[in-house]
């Protein structure tokens, strides 16, 4: 492995922390599995930083580690152990998140997301959130473009429910 | 599929694609027609355009990032070092896996090879597609056909195995043209869960379709010989997938395609 490449993973990493460690939230729930998540994404990126093709997006290609590794270890692991999956509908994502319960509107949303089945999240995170194209978040996802626009219309689909039951959470169109 | 199992209407996904400006022009321009001239149809579209979350909460959340946690924990990262508890499992797993594949080799290539210094080489096999091979050259055509075909029982199976990946595997997502799915089962390679789901070729022998959790970087379908199997691997997306069989080169690698765009 080159140093050169080393070093430039380790680089990005610094500079992406807060964001892989917002992914791992919504991707787990728990602000603990976001940790060793992102733990675990520095281990393998480093790793494989001889892999990391110079030019393409560094952010995307350590996104898409982390997601790899919450599908294969971490979510697979706490099956194993039998926490099960964290309660989308508990929103333990906010425990101990007094900045965002101040702001209500943001907290609403946040917990509405939260809410989706796992697939949905996963995707509106991605392209709602991070700003992936349909396509890159097919590939970073290894669906096809079809299945992304699906989740997409299911959650937003989901998501009006919710706001219409709800109407004091409907949300002013910009 | 949405990945809730529930239906989507198609209108919402063609409105859906329309918000995220995703359609082509020509489907753009014919949907604003009927848009025009539909009030209906314009309801629905304000309705999903007022649902899109709004990205500007997701920033409060990096606002709660551990940041100090984080940069410490990135600096206690070295290339080689495993330090997290579950990852120190695997450890334990991939020494318990190098044994049964030491057990599972000798039995391969019977005792004579364990007198032979050349074992050394089977512990630390070349790949996981060599110890796949090996292990499958323990099966007979009367192996596969003694198991007796149980839909439902190929059903849990599959569904077991799949878990252990996570993946959801159904029989029609493994159905080959050809094959008769025989069994699915979990297998570890030096802690990587491995499924092996076998089949009975109507042309006469054992054939497989195997996935590893292996991290290993994207690779095309291709195609490769060992020893008298046949196989066509490819690796997507962290998961390394093989079939093997007796079987044309061209046939294996028509089956790898057909199983590679399925999406599992």
């Amino acid at each position: 492995m080159s140093e050169s490449s080393h070093d430039a993973v380790r680089a990005g990493l610094r500079a992406h922390l807060a964001r892989l460690w917002r992914y791992g939230l919504v991707l787990s729930g728990s602000r603990d599995a976001a940790e060793d998540l992102v733990q675990a994404t520095c281990l393998r990126a480093l790793e494989r930083a001889h892999q990391f093709t110079p030019g393409t997006r560094l952010d995307r290609w350590l996104m898409t580690i982390l997601h790899r590794v919450w599908l294969n270890e971490l979510r697979a692991a706490r099956y194993r152990r039998g926490q099960g999956l964290v309660d989308a509908e508990s929103a333990l994502v906010f425990d101990g998140l007094r900045a965002i319960e101040a702001n209500i509107s943001a907290a609403q949303v946040l917990r509405a997301v939260q809410s989706l089945p796992e697939a949905q999240r996963e995707t509106v995170f991605l392209v709602y959130v991070e700003g992936y194209t349909y396509r890159e978040a097919a590939e970073a996802l290894d669906v096809p473009i079809g299945t992304v626009m699906s989740r997409l219309a299911a959650a937003r689909a989901k998501l009006s429910a919710l706001q219409e039951s709800k109407p004091e959470l409907r949300q002013v169109k910009p | 599929m949405n990945g809730n199992g529930e239906s989507v209407s198609q209108v919402d996904v063609e409105l859906t694609g329309y918000l995220d400006g995703e359609l082509t022009a020509e489907a753009r321009q014919a949907l604003e027609a009927r848009l025009a001239t539909d009030g209906s149809l314009r309801a629905r579209l304000d309705l999903l355009a007022g649902a899109k979350p709004a990205a500007e909460a997701f920033d409060l959340l990096l606002a709660e990032a551990p940041e100090e946690r984080l940069s410490a924990i990135l600096d206690a990262t070295r290339r080689a070092r495993p330090t997290v508890a579950w990852w120190r499992r695997r450890v334990v797993a991939a020494a318990a896996a190098l044994l049964l594949i030491v057990i599972g080799a000798a039995i391969g290539f019977g005792v004579s090879h364990l007198i032979n210094p050349g074992t050394v080489e089977v512990a630390e096999p070349a790949n996981w597609r060599a110890v796949v091979a090996e292990y499958l050259a323990l099966y007979t055509d009367e192996t596969l056909a003694a198991i007796p075909d149980d839909p439902a029982l190929r059903t849990t199976e599959l569904a077991n195995v799949g878990a252990k990946l996570s993946l959801h595997i159904t029989p029609e997502d493994v159905a080959l043209p050809g094959m008769t799915l025989k069994m699915a089962q979990l297998l570890d390679f030096r802690g990587m869960p491995l499924a092996q789901i076998a089949y009975r070729s109507t042309s006469g022998g054992p054939a497989a379709f195997c996935i590893i959790a292996n991290g290993k970087p994207d690779i095309p379908v291709t195609l490769e010989q060992r020893d008298d199997w046949n196989i066509a691997f490819w690796n997507a997306d962290g998961l390394g997938y093989m079939v093997i069989g007796r079987l044309a080169p061209e046939t294996l690698e028509s089956l790898a395609t057909t199983l590679r765009t399925r999406d599992l």
